[in-house]
């Protein structure tokens, strides 16, 4: 079984002994760790692989590796440093991508388990009520009607995002058998993610 | 401004941000530790973006094409950068209003400007203004400016971003980095009071309009959320003003009649900013315009181009997850901000009025400067900018659709990757085609370009796994690759840039300006001698008759046959000619500026020191924005 650590990992720089910000670029020497690429987004980014993280985290994180990688600090430094950086920014906002929405942070986690946990099928009246919700948007609709749709689009969403986070919690604390609940949710949530971005549209012009 | 001193044989080196505006292009640079517009020799801080091009393709540009609107109209081009990295069909209602013809292009599939039979493209007439601005900056400081952070609006797509890199490659600008206006004027108003908190910028310019979300932290500016519309402006302030100054008369479509009707319109629309009514009277040809436009009619003509920026600011505010009330403060950014119904809907909106210290018009050159300044230290300072991208990008896929692999506003630089495969049995190319903007299907996006891999292996069709992989840089602008991965295969590919030029394109246009630029020189120094010989007659005839009695008849004789000499020195177009007769009436006049000058000192040297007399107060106020 995959475990979850609650600490993150810190790295030295094996030519300078500097602490490192990011582990594929160390910003005191300038030595790239191209082996480390694989890494999950948690580890990159330096924090403990769960869920259950405060968003402030990923803003502290994000703060911190752009004041320290970013390419614009490297401007000066010779076009490979300064190419190394842009790749370990490009990274950074690649690995908070993965993690920094909760839905997107629940499939990183899946991705991580040693067993793959494949998707169930879906309910039909679940389908149903999604087909009926993408026919209605593709017609477009206006106004109040756009209101309600928001609404009950952003209530199903923030419903999913609190039952991972229950969900993840016995999951932490030893019942695997939940991850399947996990993949039902990411599931669901593309969908209505999907409306969610089709409610949004496009830009006024 | 204060003048570096300049150590002899050094020279200065003039770090830039440089907004090129659609209406107004500005230059700044972090002085001694002070962001400050660059002032010209004659005390400018704007150079107009226009070119004016005459029948010999002689083009001038900023103040001294502005002079040529009425004499040129039909070279007398103005707005350019709309056009910039746009299709003709992209623009086709601008390009039926522009007082100039805009064309399909022939070398790219952007649109040209034709002028006297003569097609430029618009990096070509944006590289003019650059080079404009770079030459007013170099003689202000004396110094050399070959670096550069340019501005674009934020909504700019990569073909504008890449058009406008272009124009300063062709200038012989090295281009730091384009960012976007509202974000480096959230750099210069966040520096200027170093505060923390989430900032939403309006910025209405000439001809596009731009509203991002940003949130301070720490020295680290990060955009939330951005939108906008690259076809709103205040241009479409002056065409709705044009409409009411133009009520009720048939005005024959001549382009000097549109030009002087805009040229009124921009007139009235800064009366209109401060006073309640303004009254307009021009003559075209046979129709007599005499209309009194008052601020109601005015606001009435331009409330539906307001209220569509404030469902552009909703959409950014939702993108962001962020109420009105969420937001800290609101800054204006851009000239057509003073706009009284412009502030009044957003204090409206915000509960709070909009922060307007800063002068709209500079706040982006001066948040560019410091961006540049920035880039060229030595990186230890705090400041840094992490932006996002405006427009989703994508890939065509089977059928017609597209296949997003990066979604609008996701911080950059980034970069994304999807897998894709063959179709039929034993194909050995794929065509891949980039597309960006928010539609569903290929035909309604904008193509950015289109490139084939080649060299896959022959194989059973969905066997190859075709990586495309799309970086962003720190520009904002795209690089894309595509690797076959089974095999390894890792074709060059060559993205040909649907709508912009070439990297050879833009060499070429750069050889072609270096092997014109003598002539292009001496063409300019005609220029200079032909207004300084038109000044000099203007005063001598001034002199001659407020001081008559300085003038006795035979030497009035002699300087009206000196005048004369030079006007058709003037009018021969030649250099030489025109430096001899202008030698001729300087000496003809020499005794009388004598007389004339020593009459000044007399009167104006009583009892003031030295310093009083020649002047010693800096010509332009430096900038109040400090570093850090």
């Amino acid at each position: 079984m995959t475990t979850y650590s609650t600490t993150a990992q810190a790295h030295r720089c094996d030519e300078c002994n500097a602490d490192m910000a990011f582990p594929l670029f160390c910003d005191a020497c300038g030595t790239d760790y191209p082996e480390r690429r694989g890494m999950s987004a948690f580890g990159l980014l330096g924090l403990p692989v769960s869920f259950d993280i405060d968003p402030a985290v990923f803003d502290q994180r994000e703060l911190l590796l752009a004041q320290r990688l970013h390419p614009d600090r490297w401007q000066n430094r010779g076009a490979r440093l300064h190419k190394q950086a842009l790749m370990a920014q490009s990274a950074v906002n690649e690995a908070l991508g993965k993690v920094t929405d909760p839905f997107l942070r629940a499939e990183t986690l899946l991705d991580m388990q040693e067993v793959e946990v494949p998707s169930s099928k879906l309910p039909t009246p679940f389908l149903l009520e999604q087909l009926e919700l993408q026919e209605e948007l593709e017609v477009g609709v206006e106004g109040p009607r756009k209101r309600e749709l928001k609404q009950q689009v952003r209530e199903a969403l923030r419903e999913l995002r609190e039952s991972l986070t229950s969900t993840w919690s016995a999951i932490e604390a030893g019942d695997a058998t939940r991850l399947t609940d996990v993949r039902d949710a990411v599931d669901r949530s593309r969908y209505w993610r999907n409306a969610d971005r089709a409610l949004r549209g496009r830009a006024p012009q | 401004m204060q003048i570096p001193l300049k150590v002899k044989g050094q020279t200065v080196e003039i770090v830039a941000g440089i907004d090129l505006g659609t209406t107004n292009s500005l230059c700044a640079w972090v002085h001694e530790g002070t962001a400050q517009v660059i002032a010209d020799r004659e005390g400018r801080r704007i150079t107009p973006s226009v070119v004016n091009i005459d029948e010999q393709h002689h083009a001038v540009v900023g103040d001294e094409a502005q002079e040529r609107a009425l004499v040129s109209p039909e070279g007398h081009l103005t707005s350019i950068k709309r056009f910039m990295g746009r299709s003709l069909e992209d623009v086709y209602d601008e390009a039926k209003a522009a007082p100039y013809t805009v064309v399909a292009g022939t070398r790219t599939e952007q649109c040209s400007i034709r002028v006297y039979g003569k097609e430029y493209v618009p990096e070509e007439l944006s590289a003019m203004i650059l080079a404009e601005v770079k030459k007013r900056a170099e003689r202000a400081v004396g110094g050399r400016l070959r670096r550069a952070v340019i501005t674009v609006p934020a909504y700019f797509d990569d073909s504008q971003r890449q058009a406008t890199r272009n124009a300063g490659r062709m200038a012989g600008i090295d281009v730091l980095r384009i960012i976007n206006e509202p974000t480096a004027a959230a750099l210069a108003y966040g520096l200027n009071h170093k505060k923390a908190g989430t900032f939403l910028v309006y910025d209405l310019g000439g001809g596009t309009f731009d509203v991002s979300v940003l949130k301070l932290t720490e020295g680290v500016f990060k955009v939330i959320a951005t939108t906008g519309n690259t076809a709103l402006g205040g241009d479409d302030f002056d065409r709705a003003l044009v409409e009411l100054i133009s009520e009720g008369v048939q005005v024959e479509q001549k382009p000097q009649y549109r030009a002087a009707l805009k040229i009124a319109a921009e007139s009235a629309k800064k009366a209109l900013s401060s006073q309640d009514a303004t009254r307009v009277q021009m003559q075209l040809g046979d129709v007599v315009i005499d209309q009194t436009i008052t601020r109601p009619a005015y606001e009435a003509a331009i409330a539906p181009l307001v209220h569509k920026t404030l469902a552009s600011v909703e959409f950014v505010l939702d993108e962001a997850g962020l109420d009105p009330e969420d937001v800290n403060d609101v800054v204006c950014v851009g000239g057509s901000t003073r706009t009284p119904l412009v502030r009044q809907e957003l204090e409206r909106f915000f509960g709070k009025p909009p922060h307007t210290e800063l002068n709209p018009d500079e706040v982006v050159a001066l948040g560019a400067a410091i961006q540049a300044s920035i880039l060229t230290g030595d990186g230890t300072g705090d400041t840094v900018l992490l932006d996002v991208t405006p427009l989703s990008l994508g890939i065509e896929t089977y059928g017609g659709g597209c296949t997003k692999l990066l979604w609008r506003n996701t911080p950059v630089p980034v970069r994304a990757t999807e897998g894709f495969t063959t179709h039929v049995d034993d194909q050995t190319a794929v065509a891949i085609h980039v597309l960006q903007g928010e539609r569903e299907m290929a035909a309604d996006l904008r193509s950015l370009g289109r490139f084939v891999l080649r060299g896959i292996p022959p194989m059973k069709a969905g066997m190859p796994r075709v990586l495309v992989e799309f970086f962003i840089d720190a520009d904002g602008l795209l690089k894309v690759t595509a690797k076959e991965m089974t095999s390894g295969t890792e074709a060059s590919i060559d993205v040909q840039p649907t709508y912009g030029l070439t990297d050879e394109q833009v060499e070429d246009m750069i050889f072609e300006s270096i092997e014109h630029a003598e002539e292009d020189m001496i063409a300019h120094i005609v220029a200079d001698l032909k207004a300084e010989g038109e000044s000099v007659i203007r005063y001598s005839r001034k002199a001659m008759a407020e001081r008559a009695d300085l003038v006795p008849p035979p030497l009035r004789v002699q300087i009206e046959a000196a005048i004369g000499g030079l006007e058709a020195a003037i009018a021969s177009g030649e250099k030489e000619p025109i430096e001899a007769a202008m030698l001729v009436l300087n000496e003809s006049t020499a005794t009388v500026a004598e007389t004339l000058m020593n009459e000044v000192l007399s009167v104006t040297v009583a009892g003031r020191s030295v310093g009083e007399v020649i002047g010693t107060e800096p010509r332009t106020r430096a900038s109040d924005i400090q570093l850090g």
